[in-house]
């Protein structure tokens, strides 16, 4: 099938479509009944009915932060973050293509995939823009409160297994990773991220063929998928086809331009983000609960990206004072803690608070810096409760 | 990556989806219109939803500046917005969906 045949068949089965349709549909039949006021909620993505659309096209969806109750995030729980939407790839002609900088370009199929070394790890993966809609003023882009993140149990191959049977020259310094997805336009640029040879070669980044023991799912950049744990969720590009070995970083815009933060000496020039930020949410309970007076156990998720937890701090008076949270649940290198916090709550209202640190010696502030992208929000999460 | 053929679509149907959604259908895929009534509204309907829901946008809450910069990147990616448009388009964004 050529570009353009396969480009047309995909057109068909997308929305746009539906719309063209009902567009002229209204031009010969005058307008819909149901003529809008104000904002109206998208329907549910199906298989993902208890998450926020945040929006339908790309498909962009948040769990709701009461719904993280489990170490294990399962995957109709799982938020979803599309810079562009991709079409369904059929796994029997999946092909992923290594060249570049390397002595023996190669492609693989799924079965060559498979054949190497199998790996399982618990990682958990996050938006950078993840609680984007806290910046004030705000920041462009998806306004994502606090549920763009999530862990899952990760069977694949390692990435540096795969670079190695394409034996890469002295000049590869970076990794260019491309996936399936299709930007709307030929003008609009290919989302690439890519990260230097060094993440690619640690034992951890890998190619993920599973999520919680299913084929990745398609949502998810099934059925191959890149994986770079405690970076920013952007470099585990999905639908992943190709990996290209450069002597330089990728210079797209979706490196040079988003996905960048004012570095803190000197906030004139930016960054490129790479681990995420070392950060903590509360739970349970949730913001607004009724809750009985009495015995109740505060509990919640940390993770540090390139760092480990390390402390949990929380405090049931706004701040004034704070106490150690254990941290409980199995640990994983890449994986979030779950904490928790034995709490005597006494007739009122309460704020409570959590406070996280980690190996890098970073803690969550109390504010912070205006970040025109909207990146980096982890400023120490506070919920309002109310005893009786 | 792929390429689609929206590209030349995207140049007629701007003022079909202008037209079509004046009233407010179709903002992404599932859902109504969420953005804001106002007489440019389907100006800003008809430059955006070729590409992406209405929900991207609706969810803004941008300065002005912050907008022309978006909007001029959008045409740089293609979006059929024209010079006649582009200010009653920046004007709708920047009042309708401003901080």
């Amino acid at each position: 099938m050529n570009d353009r045949s396969r480009a047309l068949r995909e057109l068909s089965r997308r929305a746009f479509v539906v719309q063209v349709g009902a567009a002229a549909t209204l031009l010969g039949g005058g307008l819909p009944a149901r003529a809008q006021t104000g904002a109206a909620a998208p329907s549910p993505v199906p298989g993902k009915e208890k998450l926020i659309v945040r929006s339908p096209r790309p498909i962009n969806l948040e769990t709701p932060l009461r719904e993280l109750t489990t170490d294990v995030t399962p995957n109709d729980l799982f938020f979803v973050r599309n810079n562009y939407d991709g079409p369904v790839i059929d796994p029997s002609a999946y092909v992923l293509v290594v060249d570049g900088e390397v002595e023996n370009p190669i492609t693989l199929r799924l079965d060559d995939l498979r054949r190497l070394e199998a790996v399982t790890q618990t990682v958990t993966l996050e938006c950078a823009g993840n609680g984007r809609s806290f910046h004030k003023p705000p920041a462009a882009g998806l306004q994502w409160e606090h549920g763009a993140v999530g862990t899952a149990v990760w069977r694949g191959v390692r990435l540096a297994d795969v670079l190695r049977l394409a034996r890469p020259k002295a000049t590869a310094r970076h990794v260019v990773p491309d996936g399936n997805d299709a930007p709307p336009t030929p003008q609009a640029p290919d989302f690439i991220r890519s990260h230097p040879i060094s993440k690619a070669m640690e034992p951890h980044t890998m190619i993920a063929l599973e999520m919680n023991g299913q084929p990745v799912p398609h949502l998810h950049g099934g059925p191959v998928r890149l994986l770079v744990p405690g970076w920013v969720g952007s470099a585990s590009i999905k639908w992943l086809t190709k990996l290209t070995l450069a002597d330089k970083e990728w210079g797209g815009p979706f490196m040079a331009r988003s996905y960048r933060s004012p570095r803190v000496d000197d906030p004139s020039l930016t960054y490129s983000l790479q681990s995420v930020e070392c950060k903590s949410v509360v739970v349970a309970p949730s913001d607004g609960a009724q809750l009985t007076a009495g015995p109740q156990t505060i509990t919640g998720f940390a993770w540090a990206g390139e760092g480990t937890v390390v402390a949990v701090d929380v405090s049931t008076d706004g701040g004034q004072t704070w106490k150690a949270a254990s941290l409980v649940g199995p640990e994983h290198r890449y994986a979030w803690r779950r904490w928790e916090l034995a709490w005597t709550a006494a007739p009122g209202a309460h704020t409570l608070m959590a406070r996280a640190s980690d190996s890098l010696g970073r803690h969550q502030p109390a504010s912070r810096p205006r970040d025109p992208q909207g990146y980096r929000w982890n400023v120490i999460h506070a919920v309002r409760v109310n005893a009786a | 990556m792929r390429r689609s053929v929206r590209a030349s679509l995207a140049t007629v149907l701007p003022a079909v989806l202008a037209v079509g959604f004046g009233a407010g259908l179709a903002g992404g895929q599932t859902g109504g219109n969420p953005l804001p009534p106002d007489e440019h509204m389907p100006l800003v309907l008809g430059a955006c939803i070729p590409c992406h829901s209405a929900e991207m946008v609706a969810q803004q809450r941008l300065d002005r500046s912050t907008w022309e910069a978006i909007v001029d990147r959008m045409i740089g990616y293609g979006a059929p917005i024209t010079p006649e448009t582009r200010p009653l388009i920046v004007q709708y964004l920047a009042t309708r969906l401003g901080p």
